[in-house]
């Protein structure tokens, strides 16, 4: 037999509960009799003090019980035809507190092993569904569809990233409401530091694997930071203890592989330390690492990156370039080289991570961020409907980072009518179209101007060069210096392949940084260098979770009528019970 | 009381107009008190107070009642003369009857809280057997004196005397409500504190370690016929009580908690009739009569089974 809604069998509390006030009750029971005299005599040699019994004579008692349980079985829903069928979601812990090493041989071998013994036990006509919440929470496998799940358990690797736990709710839920067979168990394998799964009314077991408090040392974040002159550079390191007692630990930091030298460290329990240490001129790659050992190793050694400035080449087609040209050059780090339209072939982007066209466009586009000025009548990639018309500003979307804190309605004038794109995004628009849009055509970002911006006063106002170099930084942004482990990284621009901390070799434009350390550039074009480090993956801290995960979309299931009733059932039993109480508190009070 | 009230409780049927009540009946009905009329208080000699009446009596006085023959002396009355003997024996000879005397009966109620108890309470059954006996004594031109004992005291009600007095004694018991404590020796010696005659019936529920003995002593040492009758309920009898209970002393309010089970009330049956068996033997020690009564038994029955050859007759 089994339950469609196993929860409402938490109804049966309530019987102990009614029992004991009836023991209560008939504890304090007075009786008023002529006097006490004889019977304290009678008392005297009478000892013995029976145990409570149980009223059982009293009809109002076994009426609240059976109603009781009446209703707790009517709530919950008992079945007898699909008594075997039951579905079993299992949310694998992904997050680093899962390597710790306080249970032998570790808690995310520990899991598995849980997963495999549940695996054993299902029944002939059981389904099991098992989830990785890892950076990205993912369906490892299912039975019956996938026949080697166990496999694919054991060759899950020893997570160093955070917890998606929002990810994992909203696919233990989806599953739930994808198989429509049996009930769905949800059991959910963690670390004691990671935050519980709400998966709404899904019934939820919940194993946690492991001590508390976990006796790790760890460098919680390492950063550097130069000053403006872009010399004078120092690091940033907290090393976190989570230990109930304070721990004493080596820290060595090197710099470019050389050594900087090493500190003796007196963490306080439960807390943390904060280190701020000077780096030597130009150096680029810091690694600091623990040399103590604890419960999680792969959090004791981090890596990080000094900022350096960016150093983007443009190429500008144009021409007149007029006020344009001088807006692009007070944008830093930017270099740009500026060619007529008549002189402008295919081959020449070359090592330009950017394109700037002005009244060009030219047959083929190559695969870099393009920023479109006043566009012909025959571009490709847009519909231009008429020349030389006023363009008014209507509309700002000020949420867009390119429009926000500017004053834009100065960008009012005559331009080019054009045709919104279905992968264009209008930041700056009117009635007769957009005057600046932006999205991503052709797997490049695209930004359009609609207006000749280099001979528009606007480009005399002082948003004129702060809306430039806002182009420039949305279209070719910096690439990250440190990411989480486990995190997706796209690659910047003139990058098609990295090599990462165990040599092997990713390619882009998309690669997942799954080990720590330092990720540096293969194979590159322009100023992308071989051997260039281009960003750092430290391990997450344990308990943490995926920053916005709250974002995520979460399956909601279609109300229907038997859903509202599910939904309210608490209720009703809960007002069916504080009128039985009520009822016999008052029956109570006046007997 | 309105007039379908006074029907029911049957007090329009009786040759009495009965006061009403808040209790669940009337004191007497008139049907009751005809089918009694025909019994009286039974009295000894010594109890009678000199006033002529219906009670045989130890002196000798002018009345048809045949007592004894003796010899004429000097100075006796010679209508005693028997002059049928004279002339057959010729010698004179006094025919001596015995004098016929009236009684005073001296009602001794115990007024406190505890006699509220019981279903019917103790103090009902008491009010209606104080209202029987009492009506009998009035309809036998005997006198009745209520004593009323509450406290460490006994409040004497007037004496009242002959058929007239019924109503207005019936008034009295309807008025009395039972409240307090009793110290049953003190009250019953502060009712003896002044010389009495007569037979003296103390209704009480005795529920108390001491002083019944002693209260039958003062009763008996001032020369009234002493007559203890108890009134206990059925629960006092044969509780029902079961399971964990804080019993509640309704008098004094004192409490005792315990756990009642087949043992517990063994035990409190063994002590209940140990307890009755001393009261009994106590007052058999002293000559008095000792009558213990049920508020579950029906008021005739009282009267003409559990009392008639003891203090009626």
């Amino acid at each position: 037999m089994s339950f469609a809604q196993p929860l409402a069998l938490f109804g049966l509390l309530f019987v102990p509960l009614i029992i004991l006030f009836y023991l209560l009750r008939s504890q304090h029971q007075r009786q008023v009799i002529s006097s006490t005299w004889l019977w304290a005599e009678a008392l005297e040699r009478f000892s013995h003090r029976p145990a409570r019994r149980l009223p059982l004579r009293e009809p109002l008692l076994l009426l609240q019980l059976l109603a009781v349980l009446v209703l707790t079985l009517f709530f919950a829903g008992p079945r007898f035809s699909q008594a075997a069928h039951a579905h079993q979601i299992v949310v694998l812990d992904g997050s680093v507190a899962m390597a710790a090493t306080d249970i032998s041989p570790s808690r995310f071998a520990r899991a598995r092993q849980r997963v495999e013994d549940i695996i054993a036990k299902l029944g002939p006509e059981d389904s099991l569904s098992i989830i990785l919440a890892g950076p990205h929470a993912r369906v490892v496998g299912e039975l019956p569809s996938d026949m080697d799940v166990a496999t694919a358990v054991r060759r899950l690797a020893t997570p160093s990233g955070d917890a998606d736990i929002a990810g994992a709710v909203a696919l233990a839920r989806g599953v739930a409401a994808a198989s429509g067979v049996g009930s769905p168990r949800v059991t959910f394998l963690a670390a004691p530091e990671t935050p519980p799964l709400a998966v709404g009314t899904l019934p939820i077991n919940v194993e946690r694997i492991g001590k508390t408090p976990l006796d790790d040392q760890g460098i919680g974040a390492l950063s550097a930071r130069c000053q403006s002159d872009g010399v004078t550079c120092a690091a940033f390191a907290r090393i976190r203890n989570s230990a109930a007692a304070p721990r004493t630990d080596d820290l060595a930091v090197w710099a470019d592989g050389q050594s900087l030298g090493r500190q003796t460290l007196h963490i306080p329990a439960l807390g943390s330390l904060d280190l701020t240490f000077a780096l030597p001129k130009g150096a680029r790659a810091i690694k600091a690492s623990l040399l103590g050992h604890d419960a999680i190793a792969s959090n004791d050694t981090a890596w990080a990156l000094v900022p350096a400035p960016p150093r983007l080449h443009a190429l500008f087609v144009s021409d007149s370039p007029g006020q344009m040209l001088r807006g692009l050059h007070a944008v830093p780090g930017l270099t740009v080289d500026t060619i007529p339209a008549s002189k402008f072939q295919y081959a020449d982007f070359g090592h330009a991570d950017l394109l700037i066209l002005d009244k060009v466009s030219p047959d083929n586009l190559p695969p870099i961020p393009l920023l479109a000025i006043d566009p012909p009548t025959s571009t490709s990639f847009l519909n231009v409907r008429a020349a030389n018309v006023f363009l008014p500003v209507d509309n700002i979307d000020v949420s867009d980072p390119l429009a926000q804190g500017l004053d834009l309605y100065g960008l009012a004038t005559n331009g080019e009518k054009i045709d919104t794109p279905p992968w264009a995004h209008v930041v700056v628009g009117g009635a007769n179209g957009a005057l600046l849009m932006d999205g991503v055509q052709n797997a490049s970002k695209t930004a359009v101007l609609a207006f000749d911006a280099g001979h528009n006063p606007f480009a005399q106002d002082v948003a004129f060069p702060l809306l430039v170099t806002r182009l420039v930084n949305w279209l070719v942004p910096a690439p990250p210096a440190s990411v989480p482990a486990g995190a997706s990284v796209w690659l910047p621009a003139g990058v098609q392949t990295v090599q990462d901390p165990s040599g092997a070799v990713l390619a882009g434009p998309m690669v997942n940084a799954a080990r720590q350390g330092m990720y540096s550039v293969k194979t590159g074009t322009g100023n992308r260098l071989p051997g260039q480090a281009l960003f750092a993956v430290s391990t997450a801290n344990p308990g943490e979770v995926v920053s916005g995960a709250g974002n995520i979309p979460v399956w909601v299931p279609p109300v229907s009528t038997g859903t509202l009733w599910r939904n309210v059932w608490p209720l009703a039993v809960l007002l069916a019970l504080v009128v039985v109480s009520g009822e016999w508190w008052f029956y109570a009070k006046k007997t | 009381m309105s007039w379908l009230e006074r029907a029911r409780r049957g007090a329009l049927r009786g040759w009495v107009d009965l006061p009403g009540t808040d209790y669940d009946g009337p004191l007497l009905s008139g049907a009751f008190l005809k089918r009694i009329e025909h019994l009286s208080l039974r009295v000894g000699r010594s109890g009678t107070t000199g006033f002529a009446g219906e009670h045989p009596s130890l002196r000798k006085a002018h009345s048809v009642e045949f007592a004894d023959y003796r010899n004429y002396r000097p100075g006796d009355d010679f209508r005693l003369i028997d002059w049928n003997v004279y002339a057959r024996l010729g010698q004179l000879t006094l025919r001596l009857t015995e004098a016929a005397e009236a009684t005073t009966l001296h009602l001794l109620l115990d007024c406190s809280g505890s006699m509220s108890y019981g279903i019917p309470s103790k103090f009902r059954t008491m009010q209606r057997i104080a209202a029987a006996l009492g009506c009998l004594a009035l309809s036998r031109y005997d006198s009745v004196s209520t004593g009323i004992l509450r406290g460490n005291t006994a409040q004497v009600l007037p004496r009242l005397r002959g058929k007239n007095e019924t109503g207005r004694f019936l008034s009295i018991l309807e008025g009395l409500k039972p409240s307090g404590t009793v110290d049953l020796e003190a009250s019953v010696r502060s009712y003896c504190s002044a010389p009495r005659r007569g037979v003296g019936v103390l209704i009480s529920d005795l529920m108390a370690p001491s002083g019944t003995a002693e209260a039958v002593f003062a009763l008996r040492r001032i020369g009234l016929e002493p007559a203890v009758l108890q009134v206990l309920a059925r629960e006092e009898c044969e509780p029902r009580l079961e399971g964990p209970l804080e019993l509640v002393d309704c008098e004094t309010g004192a409490t005792i908690s315990t756990a009642i089970n087949g043992e517990a009330l063994k035990a409190y049956a063994e002590r209940f009739s140990a307890w009755t068996n001393d009261l009994e033997s106590n007052c058999a020690a002293q000559r008095a009569t000792f009558v213990r009564l049920c508020t579950d038994q029906p008021l005739e029955d009282l009267l003409v089974a559990s009392l008639r050859g003891r203090v009626v007759q």
